[in-house]
């Protein structure tokens, strides 16, 4: 378990109020969320369809705008940040770990991970030696040659570990990473995650509805109807998760 | 590894990626979704193939010259009454006999009012001596390969068509005699004899054809009286007395012709011999048909009922004369060959049965391959019986190109010389030849462009608008052929030119937003990634312009290439040679910088839509 510093936050979100416009109907996916989150921790945003998990998620990751209300990252206001400085801090602040994996299909996994390290800056012989250590580590280093479309499920999320990791990022977003695994390589995934977290003392925030993940998580962030309804501390949740595995979609 | 960047209060800027690199990722990106790309160019590719085909038939100068005949000049396009044209004005004879060209070729092409004559003649005269000598020669080299099947050939067709055939005829056409045995009825031919006394008795066919058969003296007030063409009469009066004497000592038959009189024979004589004499005559055609037969009676041949009738005689008197004489129905043959083929020759059986010759056997059996290709037209075989045809036409060339060859000859005795010297002095001017063709129509020629094609393919460009008087200063040469364009061709030509430009852009446009919209989703990944804006529009620009480029000139290389085959092979491959090899690279260059820029053009805003949408719109496209 990773010693959590509790005086430093990595994300704070004040009143975030999201609404999309569908139709000519106002739609309010997020209706002001209170969020504070530690360096280090492991924070598992749950919840069910629609409860606006997703769109938190881009509301932290930089990928959206809030309507209203602020995310600080590091304590910065992300609203504050033109582009430059906003693809500067998804490159190297944040790593992204996405349900549908998002590899670039025509880009081996080497290429893939090595991609964000192009984009900061370094030079070639500096991402292929980092890509090798990070494909390693995610115990893929003997399938670096390989497309996207050769791996399983499973093989390609890994190859998406390695890339949220490739810039040493603060913190790692992962929108239901086991969303489209099957229970043993979500287990995997997971295991994966945790391990990152331990080791490396990475934030992993992962907006899940899978309950594997409470077992593991330092803190559940439930969500319903764009409410952030309660946190939980781990050690209150008494959970079966054999039990609860027959429930899985 | 350790994590830093925490605590930062103050975010870096992200830097722009060098291009370098940024053009390696689009090569990469190009490379492995190739066939891809290939489909996303095909619309840059055909819409430049397009504009190639239009520009190179500029250059080309399309609608090109076609060849003048020497001594012409043809005038076309927005002109009255276009057309050949003679490039030479009249020759006065004197000025023609200073010059040195003997006075039997002046008359002969002298003009009406026989002060002048025409030097175009004289050049036409000589260029059609050449070609019938050549024509001559190869008809005669033709006919030394066909010549030995002229006298067999002719009873495989009877054959095949059924016909009645003497026993001996056919044995000496090398059927065994016994299959020949086989076959043997009895049949219709009638013997000349009893032919030549029946038409003594009856004086049935008029008196000239019966002066034939008969082979009487014929005097040409009879002929004409008998409404033979004057012309005709004169041709055998001029046959040489000698030569007629000599044949008929040779024949130890019957006297000589009284003089101012000829033999009836003789008129088929001649008739056969100047095939290209009096044509035109209905009445001499007749006589084609009809004397041979009865020269045929006068030379104690049999002839058959058919061709007795034909000629004239009643089918009554001819029926009635039909001989006891042995012979055999040609179709029973047919049915013995079908199973009996020892000893004849493969040509001669498959006319016999109707079969196909292909042109490889032809050549094999020595016939000359010009004329196998001839019979077997469009397709690789042909019947024996066209070959027939074609022996008994052939001795009939022989005979045309001799007799042109014999009557173009004076031409020759022209010096070259003298031809050249008043060629140069009476050669027409441009403004001479336009008035001749009644003046080019102001309101759709376009003066200004006007052009000459030399004879050797050269091109004169002529402002007539801006030099009016440069047309009385053009001289004009024999072949040349002068081209006034439409007004509104030029227009045309730009117009196309828009048009493929237009449907160019269509297609890029289309085939960059689908490209640029199938990769909304790894466009949203790599601004996840730290992508800025400028770089995702960057790499799409860079990929488009890359293909652009690559399209547009193997469009170019279609288009080219397909125009100048099919200008190559219908207007003749000088009409390609024309082209300027520098223009030709320059409308390359116009090709692919116009392919690039429409590429550009067509890319830039589906990729700034791209770029500047929020990154979780983009990852959230589903295509």
């Amino acid at each position: 378990m990773a010693t959590v510093d509790k005086k430093e936050y990595v994300v704070r979100t004040k009143d975030l109020v999201k609404e999309f416009t569908m139709g000519g109907q106002t739609l309010r996916a997020l209706k002001g969320i209170q969020l504070d989150i530690y360096k280090g921790e492991y924070i598992s945003i749950m919840g069910p369809s629609g409860s606006g998990k997703s769109t938190l998620f881009n509301m932290v990751g930089g990928l959206d705008k809030p309507t209203d209300g602020t995310v600080f990252i590091n304590d910065v206001d992300m609203a504050q940040l033109d582009a430059q400085e906003l693809a500067f801090l998804r490159c190297r602040t944040i790593g992204y770990i996405f349900q549908s994996f998002n590899l670039i299909p025509v880009m081996t996994a080497l290429e893939n991970v090595t991609l964000p390290m192009v984009f900061a800056g370094l030079s070639q012989d500096e991402c292929n030696e980092r890509g090798m250590e990070l494909l390693n580590m995610v115990g893929l280093g003997d399938r670096y040659h390989h497309k996207p479309t050769e791996l399983s499920g499973g093989q390609q999320q890994r190859v998406a570990c390695a890339w949220a990791l490739a810039n040493a990022p603060s913190i790692i977003l992962a929108d239901e990473p086991t969303g489209n695994l099957d229970l043993k390589t979500g287990k995997e995934i997971i295991d994966l995650l945790k391990k990152l977290n331990k080791e490396n003392n990475v934030t992993i925030i992962p907006a899940t509805h899978d309950l594997k993940m409470l077992d593991i998580s330092d803190r559940i962030v439930w969500i319903r109807d764009g409410y952030v309804e309660r946190i939980e501390e781990r050690a209150d949740v008494q959970l079966q998760v054999g039990v609860m595995e027959n429930e899985e979609h | 590894m350790s994590t830093t960047s925490a605590n930062k209060t103050t975010v870096g800027r992200q830097a722009q990626l060098p291009l370098g690199r940024a053009f390696k990722i689009s090569m990469n990106s190009l490379r492995i979704r190739f066939w891809r790309s290939m489909v996303t160019a095909g619309g840059i590719f055909l819409g430049i193939a397009f504009l190639a085909t239009v520009l190179t038939q500029w250059l080309m100068q399309w609608p090109v010259a076609p060849k003048v005949d020497a001594g012409f000049i043809r005038l076309d396009g927005q002109i009255n009454g276009p057309g050949d044209y003679d490039v030479y004005k009249p020759v006065p004879v004197e000025a023609g006999v200073q010059a040195g060209i003997p006075e039997e070729v002046i008359k002969r092409v002298q003009l009406k009012d026989g002060n002048n004559f025409s030097l175009t003649e004289i050049i036409q005269g000589q260029l059609q001596e050449k070609r019938a000598v050549r024509n001559l020669a190869r008809v005669k080299k033709e006919w030394q390969s066909l010549s030995k099947y002229e006298k067999d050939l002719p009873l495989y067709v009877d054959i095949l068509g059924g016909k009645d055939i003497k026993i001996g005829d056919a044995v000496k056409a090398g059927v065994p005699k016994a299959i020949v045995a086989k076959a043997v009825v009895h049949g219709e031919t009638i013997e000349w004899a009893r032919l030549f006394k029946e038409l003594q008795r009856t004086g049935k066919p008029d008196s000239i054809t019966l002066a034939t058969a008969l082979n009487k003296d014929i005097t040409p007030a009879q002929a004409i009286s008998a409404g033979i063409p004057k012309d005709l009469v004169d041709a055998v009066m001029a046959v040489p007395r000698e030569i007629e004497d000599e044949e008929e000592s040779e024949d130890s038959g019957p006297p000589p012709p009284k003089p101012g009189a000829f033999r009836g024979t003789l008129l088929a004589k001649v008739l056969d011999e100047n095939p290209d004499f009096w044509t035109e005559f209905r009445y001499v055609n007749n006589l084609r048909k009809v004397l041979p037969v009865y020269a045929d009676m006068a030379a104690e041949k049999d002839i058959r009922v058919e061709e007795a009738v034909k000629a004239g005689l009643p089918r009554k008197v001819a029926e009635k004369m039909a001989s006891q004489y042995p012979t055999f129905k040609g179709a029973d043959l047919i049915d013995i060959f079908r199973e009996q083929t020892d000893g004849i020759k493969p040509i001669y059986l498959a006319t016999a049965l109707d079969q196909d010759i292909t042109i490889k056997d032809a050549v094999r059996a020595d016939i000359p391959i010009a004329i196998a290709k001839k019979l077997a037209g469009s397709g690789k075989a042909f019947k024996g019986s066209s070959l027939n045809d074609l022996i008994k036409d052939h001795p009939r060339w022989i005979k045309i190109w001799t007799a042109r060859v014999s009557r173009n000859a004076i031409f020759d005795t022209a010096p070259q010389a003298a031809i050249d010297k008043l060629a140069k002095s009476y050669s027409i001017s441009l403004k001479e030849a336009l008035d001749e063709g009644k003046g080019p129509d102001a309101k759709s020629a376009n003066l200004g462009n006007l052009m000459i094609v030399n004879a050797d393919g050269r091109k004169v460009k002529v402002n007539l608008n801006r030099e009016p008087a440069l047309a009385a200063a053009t001289p004009l040469v024999s072949g040349d052929y002068v081209f006034i364009p439409d007004i509104n061709s030029f227009y045309r030509m730009w117009w196309l030119v828009g048009m493929s430009l237009l449907v160019c852009m269509v297609g890029i446009t289309n085939s960059m937003l689908m490209a640029v919209t199938e990769r909304f989703k790894e466009i949203g990944t790599m601004k996840c990634l730290g992508a800025l804006d400028s770089f995702v529009v960057l790499l799409l620009v860079l990929e488009s312009s890359l293909l652009g480029i690559c399209a547009s000139g193997l469009g170019w290389l279609l288009g080219f290439v397909s125009m100048v085959l099919l200008a190559g092979f219908t207007k003749g491959w000088d009409v390609v040679a024309t082209m300027n090899p520098w223009l030709v690279l320059g409308s390359l260059g116009v090709c692919v910088v116009a392919g690039m820029v429409l590429t550009l053009v067509a890319t830039i805003l589906p990729a700034m839509q791209a770029a500047r949408m929020p990154a979780a719109m983009a990852l959230r496209s589903e295509i």
